[in-house]
């Protein structure tokens, strides 16, 4: 498994992931399945608004970022996500719902500490949850897996917003030989000065 | 005056906060819907009296744009019976009419399509719940913008530096 804050990172080096439905299909499941479920239950229910909002995006965005040379995977599950690791990435980001300290992945909620389990002890990558407040899950991480390396959203977490600002980060890392952690602050230099002007 | 369908249904979605973006936490939720229920059953009436007022401009709208119809297609036949003994005047009355009578069908057919999405609205939003009410709306008029949306959609985005 790679490891080091300041190494050369490229985009094949990471794995987006999403736990939140990303098709009509997805959407509909979620739906007719509420047990256990909160996001589309609750947050969203109509489909129109969902796909103008999150899902058109994601179909916008996608192709580019793996043309960038990201991995992207749909409707991870709880299992799906300790699969990742197997992959050997340097980074995972994850698109997941956060509710009353739990997970929202495709199979459901999933409390913090059956999500600290699938993430191996060793593993010395960068997590990255673009997640709302999972400040729980991330301090859990912090004290259980000293060697990764974990950003969170503090706050409210757009979809939209977040996907351009991976596909900055892509860029970046594509674009010049730097480490995660550079292609980060180099995106949020670049979405500030946008901000600005 | 002509307030389109998407203007209206826009203007109650800010009212009951059913614009909100969609966002990754819980406490999105709780605000929308600690917020959108009470205050939507007002908001549900106004829109059903928009929804009536808008109708009525439609339908005197509908009643104008097929006489104007009519009066072109007559004006036309006139024009091509006073000159019928030139055919170059002919092809052109009948290439202009053509032309104005297809618009004419095109705007009176946007103008249909709205006036039946209105009548439907009316119809079925005073047996709805508000909660329902807007689910109903943010279908129709997220709708409504991927349709518009569509092209910007369709081209791959371009990161500017």
């Amino acid at each position: 498994m790679m490891s080091g804050v300041r190494q050369v990172i490229k985009p094949s080096d990471c794995i987006m992931a999403f736990g939140i439905p990303t098709s009509r299909q997805a959407f509909a499941e979620a739906l007719a399945n509420p047990t256990n479920r909160d996001f589309v239950v609750n947050c969203c229910p109509v489909w129109e608004k969902y796909y103008y909002e999150v899902v058109s995006e994601i179909e916008s965005i996608e192709p580019v970022i793996r043309s960038l040379g990201a991995k992207v995977v749909h409707n991870i599950t709880l299992n799906d996500f300790g699969e990742l690791f197997k992959q050997q990435p340097y980074a995972i980001i994850l698109f997941c719902h956060w509710q009353e300290a739990a997970v929202e992945f495709a199979d459901g909620l999933a409390p913090v500490p059956a999500v600290i389990d699938r993430v191996p002890v060793a593993f010395s990558g960068f997590l990255d949850l673009c997640i709302c407040h999972p400040e729980s899950l991330a301090v859990t991480l912090h004290n259980t897996r000293p060697n990764c390396l974990t950003k969170f959203i503090p706050g409210v977490a757009i979809p939209s917003y977040w996907l351009y600002f991976y596909w900055g980060v892509f860029k970046t890392l594509k674009d010049s030989d730097t480490s995660y952690m550079d292609a980060l602050e180099t995106t949020i230099r670049a979405f500030l000065s946008r901000r600005k002007n | 005056m002509l307030v389109k369908l998407p203007d209206l249904l826009k203007k109650y979605l800010q009212n009951v906060d059913g614009l909100e973006p969609v966002d990754l936490g819980p406490k999105g939720a709780a605000t929308r819907s600690k917020k959108s229920a009470p205050a939507s059953l007002a908001e549900k009436q106004h829109l059903v009296d928009q929804l009536e007022k808008q109708s009525r401009v439609n339908n005197r709208l509908v009643a104008c744009i097929t006489i104007l119809y009519f009066l072109i297609f007559a004006l036309a036949a006139g024009l091509v019976i006073y000159h019928r003994d030139s055919p170059k005047v002919i092809t052109t009355i009948l290439g202009g009419s053509l032309l104005s009578l297809l618009a004419i069908i095109q705007s009176l057919s946007k103008l249909w399509r709205d006036k039946n999405a209105m009548d439907m609205l009316r119809t079925i939003l005073p047996n709805l719940a508000p909660e329902e009410a807007v689910k109903v709306i943010q279908s129709i008029y997220f709708a409504s913008m991927m349709s518009t949306a569509d092209n910007r959609k369709r081209s791959a985005p371009q990161w500017t530096t």
